[in-house]
């Protein structure tokens, strides 16, 4: 078995490397003229480039493997413990998706703790310590949660999820569920469970490479000539950022460690901390910080304070650190977590500036001394860039990763250093639609500048973004995403130069990192590429490349609606759907209508008196029918002129109000009001003697003294309509004999012929 | 013979705008003969001219209209009434031809009774295709008539259709009015007399006076046509017995009105 480096080095391979890596750095800034920032490592970079220290990591949280179902029934016990492995293996693939999809650079993941492994059995020691290690999780009248497994079957379960990591460095920190009750006495069961978790990967990774090596020779055989040798993939190198296996072993003296590690001991604390590309990553043991009764938080307060203290030590000026653990030191309410409320009143804690009565929903339950220890002495300082937790299990998305906006002014560091991850597991959550939870992990990077760090102005940034746990797949947004995205756009619609663009505008950034760079750089060179090709440079070419299968379409479409227009019209559709239009909207004809102005169709044709005389016909045709006592068809007859001058006059006295006019307002109503309504138009024209219809004689000009020419012509129209459907339509003509008498037939013909369609 | 359409359209519906144009031409010309003829003073007396013209043109633009829209039950209606106008004409011009030349031989009864019987025709088309309206009513009523003024001592039988038409005739009520006054006209009626109901509205209606108009008026005026029709039937009925009784030497001078 092979054994991976540790990402903690010892301080004097950190000056070697450090000694070779300079050297590196100096000699390819030598060669490459400066153009990029070299990657830096272990807080090895140059001054001159912007992005000298990046690191990006993935925390999970919560996973709650095996004390799931806590408060549900029958068969929802199962379900909540399937529901959480299912989590797990997501949080697993997606991080792994993350890497080979999305080639982003994960440094590590760390998990910060809640396995629930307080639900779990400890194993018979052959040296069988004095402690009482039974944890009942499940409460008096309750179903839940699932029965408990060993812990060596829980750290083997786990083996088997983290071994699918291509992520190869986990961090681990305990929760309040990995220990009984949160008793800061139960931390042998995480350490034996960190114990168990490594040597179940190193020996799955064992069994797999005495699999790989025992099939490998059989291949051999075959094809001699190739070596099929192959090293089985490496598993997660799982370090406990709290190291509590070794503080209980040399320093606590553990009797179950003790026994447990007798033949193995663990290694002692590193002097310096795991350090990932120049940032320090440090861990906080806080599982038990939070379930702290009056003589609980006596009996913990001193180990609270070491903590801190042991903290407080590791943290050096000029360098950069995260922190990791569990319980979060914001306040419960700020989050809107209910469930995990501390029911103690006026427990001095951490997480706001606010009075202690006003602290009594925090994660940490403290004394005001530790609280200041924590607030002024580690979390204000300019060296600890985030914090980072986990616990809670609201559902409110809005509250990840760093929404404190209920915070009071003046909370500082505590709401700008902060971060809370979301849970993996259902807990709470269980009733909630998936839409509506909020589960899953966050996406961290941080980045810096300068290797050293001098002042506050050198901070770094910390971009975070959880990626919610969904049956859908989802993608992070990273710096530079949304360039390369729109490129991967233009791209697909072959528009070579704005994917040129955009991945130009992607490479100008300083902040993308350098897969991102990577894919850029390639997009960029093979648009370039396409557009050096001889279809893009020639005009007809490239538009034809552009827009030719769309003009196709167009084309192929106009000229279907064309076909589907004449086929339409061969089969008469059109006067089918206007006579089903007209039968469904326009009202029956009654005999009332509205004669609008005759047209003048020729010079001096007297189309004034000819509207007149129509009307006059159809109150002549009205007044017979009375006589003959028809009144059913007299009573209802009526042709009517149009709106007379009164009404314009009306409309037009009808003042503005405000800068609105009334006036043209009513006009149009009173318009849409006509339109509407059954009304006449009507056009005349006279003709002189030996002219045809719609010419007139050169040699024989209209008379303009009223007579109308003898042996001329008059012709006649009128239309009856409703809106736009035309009823009906009439043109006569009459030959003009007897001057006035000829004009009064024309109109009374066609007053007959439109009064005549209310009783067809 | 009667003709029965094939659906049972509204008896005063046109098949198109034209067929109600040449209607009310034929209309107008009608009353303008009317009106011609109606003329009593010595100063303007009526013209001869225009009145031939007049019910010429009232005959054509009817005609027409029959034989171009057949199913049009009015033309053929007044078309009938026309023609019962031209055949009293040519009685009027037979008889003043008479009186002229009173040995030369009468000629003009042939002519007036082929008028007749065209009516007679017309008038048995519209009621046979008229329904139970007053139309039909009005149309039996003329058809008796214009079989009842036929001349030809051989056409006696037409005097004994006319008489079994006239029976056939059932005296109507309302039928003019529109349907809600017609329903509010019988209502009225069912809580008054006839009799009392047509004599307090004697005079006004015609006469256009003050409460002339409401419903009681409409169903006054109602059962005054009918009973006017009665009337006219019954007189008829008589007119109709009397010349039987003449052409059968029955009559006696002390028996005539």
């Amino acid at each position: 078995m092979r054994k991976r480096k540790r990402g903690c080095l010892s301080s004097t391979r950190h000056n070697t490397l450090l000694k070779v890596a300079t050297l590196q750095v100096v000699i390819l800034l030598g060669l490459s003229g400066c153009t990029g920032a070299p990657r830096s490592t272990n807080g090895l970079a140059s001054t001159t480039g912007p992005d000298t220290r990046r690191v990006t990591f993935v925390q999970w949280s919560n996973p709650h493997l095996f004390d799931a179902g806590s408060d549900r029934h029958a068969e929802g016990i199962i379900e909540e413990a399937l529901d959480n492995q299912s989590a797990l293996n997501w949080a697993v693939l997606e991080t792994n998706r993350l890497v080979t999809a999305e080639h982003r650079a994960i440094d590590f993941v760390v998990i910060t703790g809640d396995f629930g492994l307080a639900n779990t059995k400890l194993s018979t020691l052959a040296d069988p310590p004095s402690k009482n290690c039974d944890c009942p999780k499940r409460k008096p009248g309750h179903e839940g949660p699932i029965d408990p497994m060993s812990v060596e079957q829980a750290a083997a379960q786990v083996a088997e999820e983290l071994r699918g990591l291509v992520v190869k460095r986990v961090f681990l920190v305990p929760g309040d569920d990995d220990l009984c009750h949160g008793d800061k006495n139960d931390m042998h069961r995480w350490a034996e469970f960190v114990y168990f978790l490594k040597k179940e990967i190193a020996d799955q990774n064992a069994i797999r490479e005495a699999s790989l090596k025992q099939s490998a020779p059989q291949k051999a055989n075959q094809k001699a000539q190739i070596s099929l040798q192959v090293d089985a993939p490496a598993g997660p190198d799982v370090v406990d950022l709290t190291y509590s296996a070794s503080s209980l072993y040399y320093d606590l003296k553990d009797s179950r460690i003790l026994s447990l590690l007798k033949d193995h001991p663990p290694e002692a604390r590193p002097n310096e901390p795991p350090t990932i590309n120049g940032i320090r990553i440090l861990g906080l043991n806080s599982a038990y910080f939070g379930h702290a009764n009056d003589h609980q938080k006596q009996a913990t307060a001193p180990a609270i304070a070491a903590e801190f203290e042991s903290l407080k030590n590791q943290i050096k000026p000029g360098f950069s650190y995260l922190i990791f653990t569990h319980i979060p030191g914001v306040n419960a309410t700020v989050i809107g977590n209910k469930s995990k409320l501390r029911q103690i009143a006026g427990q001095p804690t951490v997480g706001s500036s606010e009075p202690e009565e006003d602290n009594q929903n925090s994660g940490w339950v403290l004394d005001s001394n530790l609280k200041k220890t924590w607030q002024s002495e580690i979390l204000a300082k300019t060296e600890v860039v985030g914090v980072f937790g986990g616990h809670f299990q609201t559902a409110k998305r809005e509250s990840y990763p760093q929404n404190f906006e209920t915070s009071k002014p003046g909370a500082g560091p505590t709401a700008t250093k902060q971060w809370v991850s979301p849970p993996l597991a259902v807990e709470d959550q269980w009733s909630l639609p998936p839409e509506k939870t909020a589960r899953g992990f966050l996406l961290v990077t941080v980045t810096g500048n300068g290797v050293v760090r001098v002042s506050p102005q050198d901070g770094e940034n910390v971009a975070s973004s959880p990626i919610w746990f969904s049956a859908s797949d989802q993608k992070a947004v990273m710096t530079g995403d949304d360039k390369l995205a729109e490129a991967r756009a233009s791209e697909l619609d072959g528009k070579w130069s704005d994917a040129a663009k955009s991945y130009k505008d992607a490479l100008d950034s300083n902040a993308i990192d350098s897969r991102t760079r990577e894919s850029a750089l390639v997009g960029y060179v093979h648009a370039r590429n396409e557009m050096r090709s001889w279809w893009w440079n020639s005009t007809l070419a490239n538009w034809l490349y552009m827009h030719g299968v769309p003009a196709l379409v167009t084309s192929a479409l106009v000229f279907g609606l064309l076909l589907l227009y004449g086929f339409l019209r061969w089969v008469r559709a059109f006067g089918f759907a206007t006579k089903i239009i007209q039968i469904l909207v326009v009202p029956r004809f009654r005999g009332r209508a509205v004669i609008a102005k005759t047209a003048q169709m020729t010079p001096n044709a007297p189309s004034d008196e000819f509207g007149a005389q129509i009307l006059a016909a159809g109150e002549e045709i009205r007044t017979r029918l009375l006589q003959e006592q028809e009144s059913w068809a007299a009573r209802h007859i009526t042709l009517l002129a149009p709106a007379s001058s009164s009404f314009n006059s009306l409309v037009n006295s009808i003042p503005k109000v405000g800068n609105t006019d009334v006036s043209s307002w009513a006009k149009f109503v009173a318009a849409l009001f006509q339109t509407f309504q059954w009304s006449v138009d009507s056009g005349l024209a006279v003709f002189q003697p030996n002219s045809c219809v719609g010419t007139t004689s050169p040699t024989a000009p209209p008379p303009n003294n009223g007579t109308l020419p003898q042996g001329g012509e008059l012709s006649a129209y009128a239309v009856l309509q409703w809106g736009w459907f035309v009823k009906n339509s009439w043109r006569r003509s009459t030959g003009i004999v007897s001057d006035r008498a000829d004009l009064r037939d024309l109109a009374r013909t066609l007053a007959e012929l439109i009064l005549g369609e209310a009783f067809v | 013979m009667v003709h029965m359409t094939v659906f049972n359209r509204s008896v005063r519906r046109f098949t198109t705008a034209e067929s109600f144009r040449l209607f009310m031409e034929g209309l107008r010309a009608f009353q303008i003969h009317e009106a011609e003829g109606s003329k009593h003073s010595e100063g303007d007396p009526p013209n001869r001219a225009a009145m031939v013209a007049s019910i010429d043109r009232a005959s054509g633009c009817l005609s027409e209209c029959v034989g171009e829209y057949p199913n049009d039950l009015l033309p053929r209606y007044y078309f009938g009434i026309v023609l019962g106008l031209q055949a009293q004409t040519e009685q009027s011009l037979a008889l003043e031809s008479q009186l002229d030349q009173p040995n030369s031989p009468q000629t003009g009864n042939s002519a007036a009774d082929k008028f007749f019987l065209e009516a007679a025709t017309q008038f048995e088309d519209t009621a046979g295709r008229a329904g139970r309206g007053d139309l039909r009513v009005y149309a039996l009523y003329n058809q008796a008539q214009v079989l009842a003024k036929l001349n030809d001592v051989g056409n006696q039988h037409y005097w004994d259709q006319a008489l079994q038409i006239l029976n056939r005739i059932k005296p109507f009520r309302f039928t003019g009015l529109p349907l809600s006054k017609r329903i509010l006209a019988r209502t009225y009626a069912f809580f008054r007399s006839e009799e009392q109901l047509v004599a307090e509205f004697a005079g006004k209606i015609a006469d256009g006076s003050e409460g002339a108009t409401g419903i009681a008026a409409s169903a006054a005026s109602a059962l005054a046509d009918s009973k006017a029709l009665e009337l006219q039937i019954e007189m008829l009925d008589g007119f109709i017995k009397l010349r039987n009784a003449a052409r059968n030497k029955d009559l006696r001078l002390g028996e005539l009105p």
